[in-house]
């Protein structure tokens, strides 16, 4: 069913930025057995939307070159392989946001809601606006496609922004040790496996913040230094893409995407 | 429920069911990676007998000291590190005040012969011959350079200040090295003691005992006491040269000291001869000229008629007349200002001793905090200070002035 932006809709957008507040919450406390109940749906609401991308994107690539008859159109418009191959990557990026999620601070949190309600907003006008332009049925589709990346540029120039003008851990002083050692122990999680992968983030983030603090305060950088801040900071907002595909994932309906997972066609009177 | 309306649920189950695989595959290969590791742990290090009431931790600190290996909790470690603190606090105080004693008692013992020749170098400078070679020197060389090469030969050189000097320097360096050595040993001995301690009360669980972090004791104590007199000594020298002492690897402290000295004196209010010389000379040539005619004329009564001998007698009688005014001149000098230039000579070698002292304990002292401060940083390790970490950085200010670390390395501040 074809609709706009709806109160439901919003609803949706904010349990899963409730789900993810309540794991930010919660994490030390929660054991691992109990993991999937914060994992798997992150995971499928970032499945939906990314195979929802890959579905419009090949329909289109096989509507533009194959016949609708032809064997080839039925092999590659999608099917196992593609959700399969989606549903690998959505675990990982869910780990991932899971684990970003843990080094938030409350700052962040504020403004993720807040493009949570530009973003619902977008998606109602972008959908409205591209409606008289397009068949039936592909308006909020293409919508949530292009809003995507858009939110992704738009949520991760606020973050930077945000973090440029924030209080980091200060390294500058301290060993690379230190500074790894003050990553190792940030991470305090009830599961031990993921505590390891939690640990290895943050090493990562702590060797990447003592690099950059021991190479961009330097006084001969002058314009330059802050130019780079900016390109570490956007480089570590990688997960701002994870969270887009999340909220827009809430505004996908499964049913339609299985129905072209099993050769249904895209909109109304439209090709299989 | 028809096939069609079955096929959805197909989907969503085949979708669900890979990334539940695939999740349960991640956590598998973790626990095995972690259970394989700590297999090889556990076979590597003594066997710890579970107890009751064993303390789960996450993340251990092992700490090999004399052989053996303790794994410590980091709130062990983070116990332990105040005591630490404090006993080598009180370490180096008490090495740097015995340091501070032996510099002030070795320089006095060193200065005091100098300070006794004194008297010997105002016998010359009040002499005809002091004069002499003082008018000769003035006349056609350096005289400030000519005064102070004689009191070094007259002064320094037989009480061997330059010898007792660099014998101090050696004592100062021996008695760094013997209380670097005791300070670490004594470390080590409380490290054994403390984490022994630890080690017993609060035993951990044989399950989740990740090593985070591994430090062994044995090299790095080794290294740390093995303190290498040479390399001290030029420590030393280095340390001293920072505070403007000189050069004392080429020459040694005394050299470096002894010439210091004589700058001191010779730039001093006594070595003002130059004016005082001349004033000195236009005064006796006066005096002098007047004698020098009373005698011509009473050597022309002397020595009677004419002739080569009256030259000679002459010539004699003017001499002798020099001489003897100089010398009444010396002598009323000597009378009126011998004591305040031997007061001024002693002022100025008293003045070169106290900045010794003071140039020896800055330097001696930065050795034992640079030592000490090592060592903080090699514990820092197990616990990083305070200061690392904390969330103080802006990028945004990074680069202005003002924009300076919190981090501290000094120990004492950083160890709770």
């Amino acid at each position: 069913m074809l609709r706009a932006s709806s109160g439901t809709d919003l609803l949706r957008m904010l349990a899963a930025w409730a789900l993810l507040w309540g794991w930010h919450a919660l994490h030390a406390q929660v054991p691992c057995w109990l993991l999937p109940a914060f994992l798997l749906p992150v995971a499928v609401l970032i499945l939906l939307a990314m195979l929802e991308n890959a579905l419009l994107q090949r329909r289109a690539w096989l509507g533009m070159y194959l016949r609708g008859s032809s064997g080839a159109f039925r092999l590659l418009r999608g099917g196992v392989f593609m959700l399969g191959w989606q549903a690998l990557k959505a675990t990982l990026f869910a780990l991932i946001l899971l684990l970003a999620v843990l080094r938030w601070p409350a700052g962040y949190w504020l403004l993720l809601l807040a493009d949570l309600l530009l973003l619902w907003l977008l998606a109602g006008v972008l959908a409205a606006r591209l409606a008289p332009h397009l068949r039936p049925g592909f308006a909020p589709r293409l919508a949530r496609r292009l809003l995507a990346p858009l939110n992704t540029l738009l949520c991760g120039v606020a973050l930077v922004a945000l973090a440029y003008y924030s209080p980091h851990p200060d390294f500058r002083g301290g060993s690379l040790v230190q500074a790894l050692h003050v990553g190792l122990s940030g991470a305090d999680l009830h599961c031990a496996e993921l505590a390891l992968l939690a640990r290895l983030d943050g090493a990562l983030e702590a060797g990447g913040w003592w690099l950059a603090q021991a190479w961009l305060t330097r006084p001969e950088l002058t314009w330059l230094a802050p130019l780079a801040w900016l390109l570490f900071l956007g480089a570590s907002m990688a997960f701002v893409w994870g969270y887009s595909r999340l909220l827009l994932g809430t505004q996908v309906r499964p049913r339609e995407l299985f129905g072209w997972l099993e050769g249904e066609p895209l909109s109304p009177g439209g090709r299989a | 429920m028809t096939a069609a309306a079955s096929r959805p649920w197909f989907w969503g189950a085949f979708a669900a069911g890979i990334v539940v695989l695939a999740l349960v595959a991640g956590y598998a290969a973790l626990r095995e990676s972690r259970q394989l590791a700590q297999l090889r742990l556990e076979e590597s290090a003594p066997a710890e007998t579970a107890q009751p009431q064993a303390q789960p931790a996450r993340g251990l600190i092992e700490l090999v000291l004399h052989g053996e290996s303790r794994r410590l909790s980091p709130d062990a470690v983070r116990a332990m590190a105040p005591h630490l603190a404090r006993r080598a606090a009180a370490r180096q105080a008490s090495l740097r005040a015995r340091l501070e004693r032996l510099a002030r008692e070795g320089a006095a013992r060193a200065f005091a012969p100098a300070a006794a020749k004194v008297p010997r170098f105002a016998d010359w400078y009040y002499s005809l011959q002091g004069e002499y070679t003082r008018y000769a020197k003035a006349i056609g060389g350096d005289l400030g350079g000519y005064l102070a090469g004689r009191f070094e030969a007259m002064v320094m050189g037989p009480a061997d200040l330059e010898g007792r000097l660099n014998r101090l320097n050696a004592e100062l360096n021996a008695e760094l090295a013997q209380g670097l050595a005791a300070g670490f040993a004594d470390l080590s001995a409380e490290l054994d003691r403390l984490s022994g301690i630890h080690a017993q009360s609060a035993p951990v669980a044989a399950e989740r005992t990740e090593v985070r972090g591994r430090l062994d004791l044995d090299d790095w104590l080794a290294e740390r006491m093995a303190v290498d007199a040479d390399e001290l000594g030029r420590e030393a020298a280095a340390a001293l040269a920072a505070v403007g002492v000189g050069t004392v690897v080429a020459k040694g402290l005394g050299a470096v000291v002894a010439k210091k000295v004589v700058a001191q004196v010779a730039g001093g209010k006594g070595f003002q001869v130059a004016v005082a010389l001349l004033a000195q000379a236009g005064a006796k040539g006066a005096v002098k000229g007047g004698g020098v005619l009373a005698a011509g004329a009473g050597g022309a009564a002397v020595c009677s008629p004419s002739g080569p001998v009256a030259v000679v007698c002459g010539a004699v009688a003017a001499a002798v007349t020099w001489l003897a005014v100089d010398k009444a001149f010396i002598e009323v000098d000597e009378a009126l200002h011998r004591e305040q230039f031997e007061a001024e000579l002693r002022a100025a070698l008293a003045a070169e001793e106290r900045r010794l002292i003071e140039h020896l304990v800055q330097a001696y002292d930065r050795l034992v905090t640079d030592r000490y401060a090592a060592l903080a940083n090699d514990f820092l390790r197990l616990r990083p200070a305070p200061g690392v970490g904390r969330e103080t950085f802006v990028p945004a200010e990074a680069g202005r002035p003002g924009g300076a670390s919190q981090f501290s390395s000094d120990f004492e501040k950083d160890m709770p």
